[in-house]
């Protein structure tokens, strides 16, 4: 089963300054010689170390450049893919990189089906099989900032944070069995307690992670976005707007109540997770009341509100009730309608701000079309808008981008589990603590929690592509004390 | 010289707990065999701790019993005291331990295989093992054809099972004091190791040891605690009469060490073999000397010290917990600071034992040397330690060498079959840097792997094997009918909510029925007991104690039963796909050179085991995966 070797363009179609081919396989180097020249025209890429990179030519085999490059060798297995790697950075342009990676194919490579890349380092052993999980989801993720949350992905935060709980669960299962193996040194008075708390904290944790892969609902990762304001003042339009004018929805999932309205949108260069909320007025209202209490929760975790305010009427009570809400959450306050006559302007804002949470904000002097406050702890921007004529979208756009990059705004780091199989490992896990729930609960001898909490433990294994091993004999012998 | 020759079918090297079983199976299955040990009078010796049994040992006792082995009748015929542990905890950990008469059970046991047929029993040492090279359908490399003693006689024979415990270029260490002996000072075995190495064994060196041995009259145990038997005994053996153990038992002692014994210790820390790094070998971490326990857990104020008779005939006691190397001086010093041995007198001294045994990875499964037909090992030479470890081994050796010489299938249990299965499993598949032991938490099947259930586990396995009896198959047979009728039963059994059931209920603190139960819902209270129950079940029928046993336990842990057994489900999955034994590792590419390495080295027979290679990751089983549906493609 030797591997044959692989091309692809590693960097994203678009015409940007320099792209790179990538070429893994035993025979890449092979490969690459025919088609590289150094400017001395000599055929040397065999005789280059490992992980140096050269300036130089690629030529058809005729002879013909096609391009100036420099090329990088990597041999295995200190690669991506544990394979000879050789990567060719040549210049930008779709039709020179695929021009590129033609000739490479005329060399002797293939195209790389997507992911195989991936496939290859899992299948040597470089990767978990989350991590290349999460690589295939780069793979499909269109929306350019979605990467840096997959490369999060990668590094590990879902296998790191399975990995802490499988340790976890280790932990008390080489308790037990050390206890049933040691009596004389290990103690197991009292454990149940410690155990019983421990299985609510593990219980809690598969939960959450269970919560964020709920019902094959494709929860990406992106910016929890909420819009909130009174009624009538704009919100659904600019939902509309958002999602219409980028045409890139890419799911349109209704939320559990129908005041409650949720998108995935591709916004600039983001993915705003965005929730529509009910209007907020006071209200004696039940029904009304319910919405008004559910746009609460929703705003409590969100990353972004978008506050909308109507410029053409004045300010009341109900803006009072939302700035508390949204109290210390970044907020871009929209003052829309500004197609209209201006009736609240930036200072009442202002006013009814330092009003409500009985502080002291002001602006900037300097006339800006965005504002920050200034006098609270956490980021309020406001931004004049006009919804119906679609002004101050693209205010809006680099205004999230810079609250982005100054690190205002995280892009949403939770540990995410969208896959089908994570999730149905996760709640086999979920069952499996339940099950030693019970037992606590039933008074059962020590020695029959370790066969769930067991189960707990290679079902998470399973996530992350680890099996039962030796860990537990040697957990024991590192952890406790054992004699004879 | 002109030299004896002698022809047999089997020989065995050595005559410990390993070698007798191994013996004995092979002699039982018809087999023309030769058992050497090097003293007669130590057959089956227990040089060590006084007892057989103990966690997770006590259930490789039941199973090598159910099938067909001697250590079980043996024990229970020589025992002196003995106790079910860990009664307060759920019956996967009970473990049946017993003290035995050490002169008792070596001589019950020679006396057993001097009287078995087909068995010679030899004094000598066994110096050479005589291999030809061979060249098989399915293997070509050597093949034993015999064994030469040290007087130069050959014994030509199809198998040998090597059981040399710890006597393989032994050495003892007490102090500065070295000798070059076996156990209690008998004559060590030099010669074979070289034979070894030459036919390509990898040799290891391990270590253990084992604490002084004191006069009875010396100690005063009004200072420490009586440690009791059972008051009903049960036996090891199926087949042994209950009636015939309820004898009168003799009592054991539990004392503490103290600060004053570990800073001796720790003062004289310079003058022990182990530390001084005189000793070479790896000693078991979880057996740790004296000094290993005060220095690696510094924290803990005391450790406990057993006091158990060697035996009913003599005044040796052993002094469980406190094996040491330190000399003489500092042994004595620091045995007296110990409440009830202050005036002790030393019998034998405390001693730390070097030896040579194999890196067992060797070894097929069916512990048959994977380079070597015919080879066998078994015991402490594979890495082991313990007597029921060894016997355990002992057996499966003797059975294995039996069905290749028949040309029958080898027996290997897997880990969820048997704690034997689990014990080889380890030793021929991962890495073991010390002397293994065998621990309740390495199997991880245990509900099912109980020593209550040995027989109906393994009955089966024995009689097919040709060492269990038809009659004692029948009767497994009839007990299993017996469960299941009365599981049954209790399962259909429906109880309403009339007023006398609902009063039985409430006198025994249980909730009161709403709608009607059967009587296996009942049971399944844990305030509640088949024995409660027969109160409100007139129509029970009388069984027997062992019947019942099990009937209460499938009902009462009937969710966990079912919960293990998918877990099982799982496992086999790996260990049904096997791996042909012509698979070349250096065809499969995408293999990291380590697996492709470790796989050519181990050459395991099931994906399962393949992935309990150290060194072989998870990503490499998905790769080998692949190969082998290709191969199979291939190949159909």
């Amino acid at each position: 089963m030797r591997t044959d070797t692989i091309a692809a363009i590693a960097t994203a179609m678009s015409d940007s300054g320099i792209g790179i081919i990538r070429v893994s396989g035993d025979k890449a180097i092979e490969i690459v010689d025919k088609i590289y020249q150094n400017v001395r025209h000599e055929k040397v890429l065999k005789k280059y170390e490992s992980h140096t990179i050269h300036y130089g030519f690629l030529v058809e085999e005729d002879g013909t450049v096609v391009d100036e490059i420099m090329i990088s060798v990597m041999k295995a297995p200190r690669s991506y893919t544990m394979e000879d790697t050789v990567e060719i950075n040549c210049h930008g342009g779709v039709l020179m990189m695929q021009k590129i990676l033609s000739v490479v194919m005329k060399a002797g490579a293939r195209v790389a089906e997507p992911g195989e890349f991936t496939k290859r380092a899992f299948l040597n052993g470089r990767i978990d099989l989350s991590k290349a999980e999460a690589v295939m989801d780069i793979i499909h993720a269109k929306n350019e900032f979605a990467l840096q949350s997959s490369v999060k992905q990668l590094k590990g935060s879902v296998s790191e944070k399975i990995k802490n709980l499988r340790e976890e669960i280790l932990y008390e299962i080489a308790f037990i069995e050390s206890a049933l193996d040691d009596p004389e040194h290990i103690s197991l008075d009292g454990y149940c307690e410690r155990l019983s708390d421990k299985s609510e904290h593990i219980i809690h944790e598969l939960d959450r992670l269970l919560c964020s892969a709920d019902d094959g609902k494709i929860l990406k990762e992106g910016i929890n976005t909420v819009i909130v304001g009174k009624p009538n003042v704009g919100k659904s339009s600019l939902l509309n707007l958002l999602a219409g004018k980028e045409r890139a929805i890419v799911t349109d999932v209704a939320g559990t109540t129908r005041d409650i309205l949720e998108e995935t949108i591709n916004f600039g260069h983001f993915t705003l997770n965005m929730t529509d909320t009910a209007g907020i007025r006071n209200t004696d209202d039940v029904v009304e009341k319910i919405g008004v209490e559910k746009a609460r929760k929703i705003s409590e975790e969100a990353d972004l509100i978008l506050y909308v305010i109507d410029g053409s009427v004045p300010l009341d009570e109900s803006d009072m009730d939302i700035i508390r809400m949204i109290q210390g959450k970044n907020t871009i306050i929209l003052l829309n309608k500004s197609d209209l006559e201006e009736v609240t302007d930036i200072q009442s804002v202002l006013d009814i701000i330092s009003k409500t949470l009985e502080c002291d904000v002001k602006v900037s002097h300097e006339p800006s079309s965005i504002q920050k406050i200034e006098g609270i702890d956490y980021s309020v921007y406001i931004v004049r808008t006009s919804i119906k004529n679609e002004d101050g979208m693209e205010l809006l756009s680099s205004l999230i981008k810079e609250m982005f990059f100054y690190g205002e705004l995280l892009y949403n780091d939770e540990v995410y589990i969208t896959n089908i199989r994570h999730k149905e490992a996760l709640s086999d896990a979920r069952k499996s603590m339940d099950e030693v729930r019970k037992s606590l609960e039933m008074n059962m001898p020590e020695d029959f929690y370790s066969i769930d909490l067991m189960s707990a433990y290679a079902s998470l294994g399973f996530i992350i592509g680890e099996e039962v091993g030796d860990d537990l004999v040697n957990e024991i012998f590192s952890k406790f004390c054992m004699g004879k | 010289m002109i030299n004896l020759k002698e022809k047999v079918d089997v020989c065995v090297v050595g005559a410990g707990h390993a070698g007798c079983e191994a013996a004995l199976a092979c002699a039982r299955l018809g087999l023309e065999t030769v058992i050497f040990t090097v003293s007669i009078d130590s057959v089956a010796l227990m040089p060590c701790n006084p007892n057989i049994g103990g966690t997770s040992k006590g259930h490789l006792v039941r199973e090598i019993d159910a099938l067909g082995g001697e250590m079980g009748k043996n024990i229970d015929k020589t025992f002196i005291q003995s106790k079910m542990l860990n009664k307060s905890k759920g019956p996967a950990v009970h473990s049946l331990r017993a003290q035995a008469d050490k002169a008792d059970y070596s001589r019950e046991m020679r006396k057993v295989l001097e009287n078995q047929e087909h068995l010679t029993l030899k004094q000598a040492e066994v110096c050479e093992i005589i291999a030809e090279d061979y060249e098989g359908q399915d293997f070509s490399g050597k093949r034993v054809v015999g064994i030469k003693t040290f007087t130069g006689t050959v014994y030509e024979c199809q198998a040998v099972i090597l059981c040399t415990g710890t006597y393989l270029k032994a050495r003892c260490l007490c102090g500065e004091a070295i000798t070059y002996t076996g156990p209690n000072g008998l004559q060590p075995a030099n010669h074979l190791t070289d034979s070894l190495k030459e036919l390509g064994v990898e040799m290891h060196r391990f270590k253990t040891g084992t604490p002084a041995r004191m006069d009875k009259r010396s100690i005063d145990f009004g200072k420490m605690e009586e440690q009791f038997g059972d008051e009903k005994v049960i036996p090891f053996s199926f087949t042994t009469d209950s009636e015939d153990v309820q004898i009168d038992q003799v009592s054991c002692w539990l004392t503490y060490t103290n600060e004053k014994t570990h800073d001796i210790i720790r003062n004289n820390l310079d003058r022990s073999p182990i530390y001084a790094g005189i000793i070479e070998g790896t000693g078991p971490r979880y057996c740790p000397s004296i000094e290993d326990k005060v220095v690696k857990f510094a924290d803990k104020e005391r450790h406990q010290v057993f006091i158990e008779p060697e035996g009913l005939h003599t005044n040796e006691m052993y002094v469980g917990g406190m094996s040491s190397s330190l000399p003489e001086d500092v042994q004595l010093a620091m045995y007296r600071t110990v409440p009830g041995l202050e005036h002790c007198k030393i019998v034998r001294n405390a001693y730390a034992i070097e030896y040579d045994c194999i890196d067992s990875r060797q070894l097929y499964p069916s512990l048959e040397f994977k380079n070597i037909k015919g080879l066998f090992s078994g015991g402490q030479f594979n890495g082991s330690s313990g007597y029921e470890e060894a016997a355990a081994q002992g057996l499966i050796a003797g059975i294995n060498a039996s069905m290749s010489i028949y040309g029958r299938d080898p027996l290997i249990l897997d880990r969820s079959q048997a704690y034997i299965g689990v014990l080889i499993d380890d030793l021929v598949t991962k890495e073991n840097r010390e002397p293994y032991r065998m621990m309740t938490s390495r199997a991880e099947y245990r509900l099912l792997l109980r020593q209550d259930n040995a027989d109906l586990r393994l009955r089966q396995i024995g009689y097919e094997v040709g060492l269990v009896s038809k009659d004692l198959y029948e009767a497994c047979l009839f007990k299993k009918k017996q469960i299941e009728k009365e599981v049954d039963r209790l399962k259909n059994t429906v109880i309403g909510a009339a007023r006398e059931n609902q009063d039985f209920l409430i006198f025994h603190g249980s909730a009161s029925l709403k709608t009607a139960a059967t009587l296996s819902e009942l049971m399944c209270r844990p305030e509640l007991s088949y024995e409660m129950l027969s109160a409100i079940d007139p129509m029970r029928e009388v069984l027997p104690d062992d019947v019942i046993e099990q009937v209460e336990i499938e009902i009462k842990y009937e969710g966990y039963i079912e919960r293990q057994l998918k877990q099982v489900e799982h496992y086999k999955k790996m260990e049904k796909k096997k791996i042909p034994a012509d698979i070349d590792y250096n065809d499969i590419g995408s293999l990291r050179l380590e697996a492709r390495q470790k796989l050519s080295v181990y050459r395991p027979i099931s994906v399962g085991q393949a992935s309990r290679i150290s060194g072989v990751s998870p990503a490499d089983i998905s790769v080998l995966l692949v190969y082998l549906e290709h191969y199979h493609k291939k190949t159909l």
